[in-house]
Formats: structure tokens, sequence, C-alpha cells
């Protein structure tokens, strides 16, 4: 595991605010995420998270306040005033997404293997045989099987859909992952095969990741650090087990109290 | 901090704020102070609802402390940890501090050998080393090898807190925190784990611990901290 204790921070947003009209998506929002960390960001439909998210990987922009983002080579610059190529180059190679519908991650009518062969070709590699090699490597790591590679992602399952969404983000080794609702919508047994293979990856790969959700379960075994949304701004942050064992907003409170037990 | 002090609990209090509840507050304790060296073994004493696992997640960081300090020392560096930043308490309990609690929480489909290893590895311990070790342990505490590659979810509550022990144990912490570690072992196990956290604590760990059983606690213990002693008096 990774000690974050001497790094910089990889991304870091400060006093982010955007709104739709007379409608807050987010309000004066800043966080530091710092390399091989998980931030949490959980909060009930409308808190502002996605939001939040997109302001961070710039899908969208902030009425005010700024994301920066530390490059490989340790430059640090601002996500929202690069040059759109340089975003896109990001978006291929350092950043990975994993949407909540794998669909808005993949594409449906390409096979699993040039599902993941794409992005890295997106990267520079060329040679075929290579090409296969790692996508089947990354089908393996996501515990997709091997004669499935050939196979169109419409013919998977939600949850193989959702392994090999990952495994298209991940097989760039990127550095910074974006997850929204990653378990979302999976059947409760998949979803605890999902957040094991997720823990295992951020860990082997020591990416970074912000993880939005409002599956406090989720956030509980993912994430590092938690940061609790309501109405568009941050009520309380801290400690993942600390915020959900020790609430001390009302609104915390309210969330961690009002899970159903099974 | 005196240079032989591992751990200095100083001015702790405790209260918490219901705000589903008309905000009623609830003062558990004030004033707590003790300090412990390599090789102390602390019981928590005092009734139930007295404050003792509270006052024990406190120390691990789990719940926030609102009064006084909680000086750890931690490689070279004393932290209090009503203060650190989470990053440096998520550093602390990767190598100072370990804590087996009551409860087992793992992700349903991870198996007992690596939910064992998994602390150990964190230290940097190298995969080998950290399956021989907890090996050995499960072996120790009797958990049949035909469950290692199981998920321990489904085990008896006796099973999940010898494979809660066995993770406590797989890797060394200068202070472990030990929340009941005997509460649902039958007296085999009780003597497996009595011989462990002695011998951890005759090589200098540190020891805090809730012991219900009186006999357990006369076999481990060397001071005990009374908590009523620190109840808050209503006004």
């Amino acid at each position: 595991m990774t000690d974050f204790s001497n790094a910089q921070p990889l991304l870091r947003a400060d006093r982010v605010t955007r709104t739709f009209g007379r409608i807050v998506g987010c309000a004066d929002v800043s966080l530091d995420l710092y390399p091989g960390e998980v931030l949490g960001i959980v909060g009930e439909s409308g808190s502002g998270k996605s939001t939040l998210l997109r302001c961070l990987f710039a899908a969208d922009t902030p009425d005010s306040g700024t994301v920066a983002y530390t490059l490989r080579h340790g430059e640090t610059r601002n996500v929202h005033t690069m040059l759109d190529a340089e975003r896109r180059m990001l978006m291929r190679t350092d950043w990975a997404f994993v949407h909540q519908n794998p669909r808005d991650g993949l594409r449906m009518h390409v096979s699993a293997g040039g599902n993941v062969g794409e992005r890295l070709m997106a990267t520079g590699e060329r040679h075929y045989g290579n090409i296969r090699a790692t996508a089947g490597e990354w089908l393996d790591k996501v515990e997709i099987a091997d004669e499935r590679i050939d196979d169109l992602p419409v013919t998977f399952s939600g949850g193989m859909q959702q392994r090999l969404q990952i495994a298209r983000n991940l097989v760039t080794r990127p550095r910074l992952a974006f997850m929204d609702e990653p378990t979302g919508g999976l059947d409760v047994s998949v979803q605890a095969r999902l957040l094991d293979l997720l823990r295992g990856l951020v860990s082997d790969l020591g990416l970074a990741a912000i993880v939005v959700t409002h599956d406090l379960a989720v956030a509980r075994h993912l994430s590092h650090r938690l940061m609790v949304m309501k109405q568009g701004r941050v009520v309380e942050t801290g400690l993942t087990d600390q915020v959900l064992d020790d609430p001390q907003h009302p609104y915390s409170q309210l969330l961690v109290s009002s899970i159903l037990r099974a | 901090m005196e240079n032989d002090v591992i751990l200095e609990v100083n001015g702790v209090g405790k209260n918490f704020t219901l705000h589903a509840q008309g905000g009623a507050r609830l003062d558990v304790f004030q004033d707590v102070a003790f300090t412990l060296a390599p090789g102390d073994c602390l019981a928590l004493a005092g009734p139930s609802g007295i404050g003792k696992s509270t006052l024990m997640r406190m120390i691990y960081g789990n719940f926030r402390c609102p009064l006084g300090e909680i000086n750890l020392r931690h490689g070279d560096a004393v932290i209090d940890i009503a203060r650190a930043h989470p990053h440096r308490i998520l550093d602390i309990r990767r190598h100072t501090m370990g804590y087996v609690s009551q409860f087992l929480r793992v992700i349903p489909r991870v198996a007992t050998l690596d939910v064992v290893m998994e602390p150990a590895l964190a230290q940097g311990i190298p995969a080998g080393e950290a399956r021989a070790r907890a090996e050995v342990l499960l072996k120790q505490l009797r958990i049949p090898e035909s469950l290692w590659p199981l998920s321990p979810v489904t085990f008896s509550g006796g099973e999940q807190q010898r494979v809660n022990l066995a993770r406590g144990f797989a890797a060394r912490y200068p202070l472990m925190l030990l929340d009941e570690p005997t509460a649902s072992l039958d007296a085999e196990n009780r003597e497996t784990v009595v011989d462990m956290i002695r011998s951890a604590r005759d090589q200098g760990t540190a020891i805090i611990g809730i012991f219900h059983d009186a006999q357990t606690r006369a076999k481990i213990v060397n001071r005990a901290l009374d908590m009523s002693a620190f109840a808050v008096k209503a006004a």
C-alpha cells in the first residue's frame, strides 16, 4: 500500500462551484487526492456528487474554482485551461473512467479484445500480436474467460460488461480513475466480486481513484477517505471508517443510520 | 513524552450528539489519563456501557476524540491521534497499531487465508513469509485447512473471531488493541489465544484489552484501568 505522507497531490480542487441557473450543482468544494489514494464521495441523489466528478475530469466547466492535475513529469496543470488535445491525451492514458452503465464506457459492437486493444492503440502500440496478448492478460485479470476475447460485449452479462470496462480503462496503466457508482445496477453477489477485484487492482497498480457512490458498503471497502455531500456542499470529510462509525454532521448521521441491515 | 512510553492518553473525553434524536447529548467519559510502555498489558475495566470500547476506538482513530490528546510513538515521531491527518492514521494502523475488534468486516468473496495475510502484506512482508505466518496462526487457532480458501463471512461466530485474531497477529505491531478477544471461544481456543497474547506481550508488544472473563484477564494483564472513575456525573 502507498504511503501518502510525502507526496505531492495528484489532483487538487480549489473551491469548485457549478450552478445551473438557480440550481446549485456543487458549491465551494475543495479536495486533495494523493497518488495511490482512494477518495469516496457519498450523498443521496442530487447531492452534487456527479456534477463535481464531471468538473474534476473537465467534462463540465465550473463557474468558479480550479482543478489542478500533476502530470507524470511533475508539472501541475489546470485541467480546464489546458489544450483540448492535451486533455484528450490524459483521458486516453493517465485517466480511467468506470461509468455506472458499462454501455457508456464500452464500444458495444467491437469485440471484448478490441475494446481493450483500442485503448492500447491510442497510446501508440501498433503490434497486433502484442495488443492481443496484453488484451488477453487483462481479460484474465478481470476474470473474463479466454474464449470470450472475440465476442461482442452485447453477449456479456452486466457484471462481465462492467469488468470489461475496467480492463479497457486500466490496460494503459492510468494514474487516476474516476468511478461513478461502479457497482450500481449489479446483483449483490456480482457486486462483491467487482469490489474485491477493484480493490486488488487499485492496490496492485498504485492507482488513485475518486469513487462516487451512494452505497456506503462500497465506500467502506474501497476508499481511504470519505467526503459526504449534501445539496452541493461538503458537510463532512475524514477517514472512511471514522465518518461511517462516528459521523458528526446531522446529515452524515442520517445517512449512516438509514442503512437497512439484512 | 518519556522515552520508554509508547502511548500517553491525556485528559481524554468523549461525547456523542445524536442529531436525529433532538440533538440529545451523551457524555461518556472525561479526563481519562494513563501511559503505556512496551510489554505493558492494560485491561480496560468497568461495567458495560461505561465506554471501554469507545475509548479503544478513539485510540485507534475510529472514533473522533473531541477532548484531550492521544500521543502515540510512531517510528521516530510522536503523533497525536486526536489531531492526526487521515493519511497519518492509516500509516500508523499499517505499522504501529493493530486492532482486533469483536466483528470481522470483509468483502464476502475474499478467502480466509488472504484475509489473514493482508495486514502482513501491507507491512511489506514478502508474500511467502506472510502466507507462512498466516498458515501457522490458522493452524494454532484450529481453523481447518479446508476452510482456508473460503470466505469467512459464513463461518460461525467463534471461527470468525479466530480468523480476526489470526489477522491481527499475522502482522507485528508495537501496540495491539484487543476488544474481547476471547468472548466467543471455547476453553481450548481461549487457552491458545491467552498464550498468543502473553507471548506478544513478553516480546515487548504493548497491549490494551477488554476482557470480560476474569480468568483470562488474570493470566494476561499487569494493570487495569477502571473506567468508572471517569464517568461524567449528570449535572
